[in-house]
């Protein structure tokens, strides 16, 4: 039954032949997830020139317009991932096609979209399950670099690229973890966080005097690493910074407060205890992925599932990613396990779309709403449920063709024919 | 002056038999109680030491017709067996630890039995190392017999028992060769490099060394059929036939539960020196157990790996009440220090047992009649009683009870005194690190010798050398001006402990050296480099 | 009393003894032979399941728990895992290592346990690692948190051995030993069965010194008997593979020397030999849509388990991670969309499926009175990440109790 409903999806499409662009498109559809405002039964979302025009309740039809029907099946925004390797990696244990750590502490002039590249089979995997757009971000060191925000649909890298550089991503040191000695019988690995604490303020600082200086019309030599940083005031460029225990949270907003820095918050393991300091900060937090499992005993099991809830009732803005490449299609189902904690579906989902997308300046991402740009998923079921098929996604009012690695090789395999 | 001092040399190395029967003392202790295995103390009794044994201990009046060389007045101490450590890795020669590059592991080919850790022909007593320093730090916490097991492989060799008597081998071994010791030891990168395998490497063994066995029957005309002698084979299949004579350590859980599924699978009895998680594990009353007394839950623990809250009241409750349990129901479990030397923790939770039920007599006897026993030493150490070993130690107090302290300890006849120990010393005036010349005057002339001092505190430690070798320094103190030193040298074939006792003023020392039965002379000591502007003293 | 709720219920449990009768009541309960039965109560007695049924009767003193419509599924098995050994679980040294066996080196304190039970897992299936042509033997756990490692390996599962292909085993020949490619990965499997065929059992030595037959004497090897054992049938093997022509090469062994293969693991690539693996009777332990991290695993379709699903191979999902088998339902759950099943369908990749491999369908992996009570219930889907744990019984006694247990931890407690 599912399948034959995503086979009349997909026969609709070839048979209009939709190009989308500059014409007018009206999607019927059972159920519409606005973000920007409550759910719509049974209604209509009307895109002109890769732009969602209006959402209508009701079954008007404009005149001129393709119609595809997705009666029945629900209708998204596309999701937008704001930590991932999409494009800067491969096959995980390949050192020849990953891009994502740099030797050295302290590369901020490191920039991901110089790497990134558009052809890699993952993408459009990614896209086929509801990724729309994406941060792709480099990982090394304490100061890895620029991340790039990518539009998941496009030949060459231009063609995708969103903003080229589009945060500056730090990575605080995490602390070994305390019962790892018995396993493996090694020596308990030394506490680095304080220095690396220390070492990423006093580089921040750095840029910041030489910065000022150079404003006030001073000279020097060239630094690259040091005048990518400056980008943090120039640009207000978004910063980041991967926190895990109370005391690098604390470090962060405090850095920030300091030195005017533009913070989000990534992984914040530690949050709940310091709820009210981040709400005040007014900073925002990536979660790291909820397929993740608590660092010691005494945190409880559901450390790592119970955060969201309760920075949703601390009223903190709070998005989801994934950051392994090979498996970010799976964000959704990912992000679902926090239902189970108490997070409300409303809320998961705009930690999915609208958050994700303002965190990182994108003004017109992130929602089904008149003015916003025409990325849509069509599933038929819930899109936080497991069994959930995705029947199509748009990207700028563009459908775009399931033909990614797992379309091709379920085809082949379907009819034993190595060549399909 | 060398010469006069090498004829110093000589006389005594002529008047040496005379010097033997020296210590052949015939030594009076009174005013003491003296433990007694049942539990009970014997009051104001006394001991008489002859030599190297105890003639004679008794309440009352001792036989008549005995000469004293020495009489000590215990003070209404209490005397107790000289404890038994039953498994010490120490007192041995480091085995080296190859760093070398590690080379590919060619998984087709199996190195040799020795160069995979099965060495059973290995031999502690082979690789004895002993010094006087650490046997006074043993005499000092009433260690008077250790068992010293080789270190090493899936099957290290066998292990001795030794009375800390002197530093060869000749003087302390009691008995050699008394335990093969298995362990749960895995390689890194040869065969075995898991638990299990070890487990079956030992199965393998077996088969082995009984096919080896069969073998030698065995008559073949055709030579390529007869066996290739392994020794070590042979001495392997001596104790699979005897099925007894193994001992094995275990830590955790997974080990202990191994060792016990090795005895039943090749039915071999072991004696199993176990961990604190012993009381986890189920153990037969009448087991033959050493257990190592350490409450610190092993790191695999599952009291170790659930929070820092559960690890620390299992170290201070539940582990010290389920052991107390523990050696209540198994009566047959031997005690021993924690770690090769670490005596101190093992007074406080030998007094945390008793606190939790254990009564003393057990606790005082899992540390000397029952290893004795174990070990088949307990003709000679174990008890104070006459026949035995002169071997024992007096407390002020109780042993177990808080603060006690140990006046003496008496290792074989030979006593170490600790009762004018003052532990409250004043701080050093100086620090005396450095290198010193020093010049001992004595009847017979001048000698100088080179002194190198290293200071930590109270604490000296360094080396006198000479042209003729060194000598280390054992105990070392610097309280305020005083400075004493003690070494010991093997003058004539035995141990005599050379004491310098000196003052220090204006960066020198002066003071006095006393060499045991050969008397004393004077010695002074300046800082290298410097003149010695005072010529040597006057003889006395 | 009936009127318990939950915190009552759970009081009165406090004792957790075996051998007490304990009624689960107006659960949503999941059978595979009558479907998903509303509003139904579960009576077990003596660890096992007793009665299904609704309003059940019992008598006054019985430990009731009121699951309000929860969702109750049969214990969830995990099939490849390596959690609960002490002592390595690779035994690299050699390439054929058949007489290691994991269950002397289980080691009932690790804290993976007890997550396991927070994610409705009640019994696993522990391996040895894939560093070898022929690994160890492994063995099949019920997780009784806070019992011994004799209480908790279950002796009615079959007894297997674990082989490795593909990379792994090559890898530590570094390239300058055997084996370094997979033809000598299926070589070095090869002499070995050729070897363990040869060897007789007793090569006795003979009295008199004359020599009979082809062979001398030998000592007894232990080695080769295990690899005996498994030509005879007494173990079945588990096979660690990504390429879909290497699992053929051992299929194509397994006809010559006549051992079984019971499942192959990971096997990526395994919707390319659907076909042979349904004739072979082989099964799959999987996992649902974790990919790319090896050059061997980056060929794959999470849809390709539509096909395998149809033509009957046995697909069971597994975890092989500490981190997984906590969520195997949520895996379970995506079978729906990849292979189109039904939720029964999807529930039995982690229940019924695992246990046909493990060869303990006969009282575990389903509910069905008279089985071993191990149960998990979800408040919520059983297949969604909306839900979670809340209950895990094992064998009729509860071994974690969501609400209960996160009150210990605060108290620095641990469970029994």
């Amino acid at each position: 039954m599912k399948t034959l409903g995503l086979l009349l999806g997909l026969v609709f499409f070839m048979a209009a032949g939709l190009q989308g662009g500059d014409e007018l498109l009206a999607i019927k559809a059972g159920c519409v997830h606005t973000v920007a405002g409550a759910d719509i039964k049974e209604a209509v979302v009307i895109i002109r020139d890769g732009r969602v025009e209006k959402v209508l309740p009701q079954r008007e039809l404009p005149t001129g317009a393709t119609v595809v029907d997705f009666s029945g099946k629900h209708v998204y925004p596309g999701l937008v991932n704001p930590f991932t390797t999409l494009g800067l990696s491969g096959i995980a244990m390949v050192r020849e096609w990953n891009d994502v750590r740099e030797a050295g502490e302290f590369t901020p002039r490191m920039s991901a979209y110089t790497a990134f590249y558009p052809w890699s089979n993952l993408i459009p995997i990614a896209r086929e399950f509801g990724t729309t757009v994406a941060l792709s971000a480099p990982m090394g060191g304490k100061i890895s670099g620029k991340a790039v925000l990518v539009e998941l649909n496009g030949w060459s890298p231009e063609d995708m690229f969103l903003r080229r550089e589009a945060a500056l991503v730090v990575n605080l040191p995490r602390a070994p973890r305390r019962r790892q000695v018995a396993r493996t019988g090694e020596k308990a690995k030394p506490d680095l966080t304080a220095k690396g604490r220390k070492d990423v303020r006093e580089y921040f600082e750095a840029a910041r005097r030489r910065w000022r200086r150079l404003r006030d019309g001073q000279t020097f030599s060239p630094n690259p690493d040091l005048d990518a940083v400056a980008a943090c005031w120039t640009e207000k460029l978004p910063v980041i910074m991967a926190v895990f225990s109370v005391k690098d949270i604390r470090f962060a907003i405090k850095l920030a407060k300091e030195l005017e820095l533009n913070l989000i918050l990534r992984d914040a393991y530690s949050a709940e205890d310091v709820l009210d300091e981040i709400r005040d900060s007014g900073h925002a937090v990536i979660l790291s992925s909820m397929y993740a499992a608590n660092r010691e005993w005494e945190d409880g099991c559901d450390k790592v599932f119970r955060l969201p809830a309760r920075l949703a009732k601390a009223g903190i803005p709070f998005a989801f990613s994934h950051a392994s490449a090979a498996t970010a299609f799976d964000l959704p189902v990912q992000a679902s396990r926090a239902l189970a904690y108490g997070l409300s579906r409303q809320k998961a989902l705009q930690a999915l779309t609208l958050a994700p997308a303002r965190m990182l300046g994108l003004k017109h991402h992130g929602a089904v709403a008149p003015g916003f740009v025409a990325d849509l998923v069509v599933t038929d079921g819930d899109i936080f449920d497991s069994g959930t098929r995705v029947e199509a996604v748009f990207i700028r009012g563009r459908s775009i063709g399931f033909t990614s690695d797992f379309q091709r090789e379920a085809r082949a395999a379907r009819t034993r024919n190595n060549r399909p | 002056m060398k010469r006069t001092f090498l004829a110093l040399l000589a006389a005594v190395w002529l008047l040496l038999p005379c010097a033997t029967d020296l210590t052949a003392d015939i030594v009076l202790i009174k005013n003491v109680s003296v433990f007694q295995p049942e539990g009970n103390y014997l009051r104001d009794a006394r001991i008489v030491v002859d030599g190297r044994k105890i003639r004679w201990v008794g309440q009352g009046q001792e036989p008549s017709g005995l000469c004293f060389d020495k009489v000590i007045d215990g003070g209404g101490g209490f005397v107790y067996p000289g404890l038994i450590d039953a498994f010490s890795s120490g007192w041995q020669k480091k085995s080296v630890d190859e760093k070398a590059a590690p080379k590919p592991h060619d998984k087709e080919v199996r190195k040799s039995r020795a160069e995979r850790g099965i060495t059973p022909l290995a031999r502690s007593v082979e690789h004895l190392k002993l010094s006087q320093g650490e046997i006074r730090k043993a005499a000092r916490a009433g260690f008077t017999v250790v068992h010293v097991v080789p270190g090493g492989g899936t099957c290290s060799g066998t292990s001795a028992v030794l009375s800390l008597t002197g530093t060869t081998a000749a003087d302390t071994v009691l008995v050699a060769d008394v335990f093969m010791l298995l362990r749960l030891n895995r390689n890194r990168r040869d065969y075995p490099t898991t638990l299990s395998s070890v487990l079956y490497e030992w199965l393998q063994l077996q088969e082995d060394a009984r096919f080896h066995r069969d073998m030698a029957k065995a008559q073949f005309r055709d030579i390529r059929l007869r066996r290739r002698y392994a020794p070590d084979l042979e001495r392997l299949d001596e104790y699979f036939r005897a099925g007894r004579g193994w001992m094995i350590p275990v830590d955790n859980l997974v080990e202990h539960r191994l060792a016990g599924k090795w005895m039943r699978k090749s039915r071999q009895t072991a004696v199993l020196v176990a961990g604190p998680e012993v009381w986890r594990s189920p153990v037969k009353p009448g087991e033959n157990l050493v257990l190592r007394l350490d409450f610190s839950p092993d790191p695999v623990s599952r009291y170790a790996q659930l929070g820092e809250k559960l690890a620390g009241k299992a170290k201070k409750e539940v582990y010290p009440r389920e052991l107390a349990a523990f050696l209540l129901d198994h009566p047959r479990t031997c005690l021993a220090p924690a770690d090769a030397g670490d005596f101190k923790s093992l007074l406080k939770n030998l007094r945390r047992l008793k606190k939790n039920g254990v009564s003393e007599a057990r606790l005082i006897n899992a540390l000397t009649r029952m290893p004795a026993a174990l070990l088949g030493v307990d003709d000679y150490v174990g008890a104070v009683a006459p026949g035995r070993l002169a071997s024992f130690f007096v407390t002020d107090k109780p042993f177990l009870e808080e603060k006690s302290r140990i006046l003496r300890t008496f290792i074989e006849g030979r006593e170490y005194d600790f009762s004018v120990e003052d532990k409250s010393s004043k701080p050093p005036a100086a620090n005396l690190t450095g290198a010193w010349k020093v010049t001992v005057t004595s009847r017979m002339g001048v000698f100088e010798l080179q002194l190198t001092l290293e200071q930590e505190g109270n604490r000296l430690s360094g080396r006198f050398s000479s042209a003729m070798g060194t000598m280390d320094i054992d105990e070392g103190r610097m309280s305020g001006t005083e400075v004493s030193l003690t070494a010991s040298a093997p003058i004539g074939g035995q141990d005599t402990v050379l004491a310098f006792s000196a003052q220090w003023a204006d960066g020198r020392m002066k003071g006095t050296v006393s060499m045991g039965t050969f008397g004393e002379a004077m010695f002074t000591a300046v800082p290298e480099g410097q003149d010695n502007n005072g010529q040597a003293e006057e003889a006395i | 009393m009936k009127t318990g709720a939950l915190i009552i219920g759970l009081l009165v449990l406090a004792a957790g003894l075996n051998g007490r009768d304990l009624v689960l009541r107006h659960g949503t309960v999941y059978t595979f032979d009558r479907g998903v039965l509303a509003d139904t109560d579960l009576l077990l007695r003596d660890g096992r399941i007793f009665r299904i049924g609704k309003d059940l009767k019992t008598a006054s003193g019985t430990e009731e728990i009121d699951l309000q419509g929860k969702a109750v599924i049969p214990g969830i098995i995990d099939s490849h895992t390596h959690i609960a050994l002490l002592g390595g679980i690779n035994e690299a040294a050699e390439n054929v290592t058949p007489e290691v066996d994991m269950a002397d080196q289980v080691n009932p304190d690790d804290p993976s346990i007890f997550y396991c039970l927070t994610g409705g897992v009640t019994m696993v299936h522990t391996m040895h690692g894939s560093a070898n042509p022929i690994g160890g033997r492994n063995v099949t756990l019920k997780l009784k948190w806070g019992g011994s490692a004799e209480e908790m390996i279950e002796n009615r599962a079959t007894r297997t051995l674990k082989m490795a292909l593909g990379e792994n085993p090559k890898r530590a020949g570094g390239g300058k030993t055997l084996p370094s490619t997979r033809m000598g990965v299926t070589a070095v499997i090869r002499d070995a069965l050729i070897e363990a065929r040869a060897y007789a059992r007793k090569r006795s030595v003979p009295a008199r010194g004359k020599v009979r037959g082809p062979y001398p004497p030998q000592a007894r090897n232990l080695r080769l008997e295990v690899l005996q054992q498994l030509l005879k049938g007494e173990l079945v093997v588990r096979c660690h593979s990504y390429r879909a022509d290497e699992s053929l090469q051992l299929i194509r062994l397994a006809k010559e020397f006549g051992f079984t293969i019971r499942a192959f693991e990971h096997l990526h690539q395994a919707y390319r030999i659907a076909d042979e693996l349904a004739a072979a009777g082989i099964g799959i332990s999987v996992f649902a849509d974790n990919w790319n991290y090896k050059t061997e695993a980056s060929e794959f379709t999470p849809f390709g388990m539509e096909l395998l699903h149809r033509k009957g191979v046995v697909i069971a999902l597994n975890s092989d991670t500490s981190e997984i088998m906590r969520r195997l339902y949520m895996e379970a759950g995506k079978m729906r969309r990849y292979a189109g099943m039904s939720d029964l369908e999807a529930l039995k990749t982690i229940t019924l499926n695992p246990a046909r491999l493990l060869g303990v369908e006969g009282f575990a992996g389903s509910i069905r009175e008279g089985f071993d009570a191990d149960l998990a219930v979800f408040d919520g889907d059983p297949l969604s990440g909306a839900s979670k744990c809340v209950l895990t019984i094992i064998e009729g006694r509860i071994y974690f109790n969501r609400e209960k247990d996160s009150r210990l931890k605060e108290s620095g407690e641990v469970k029994s």
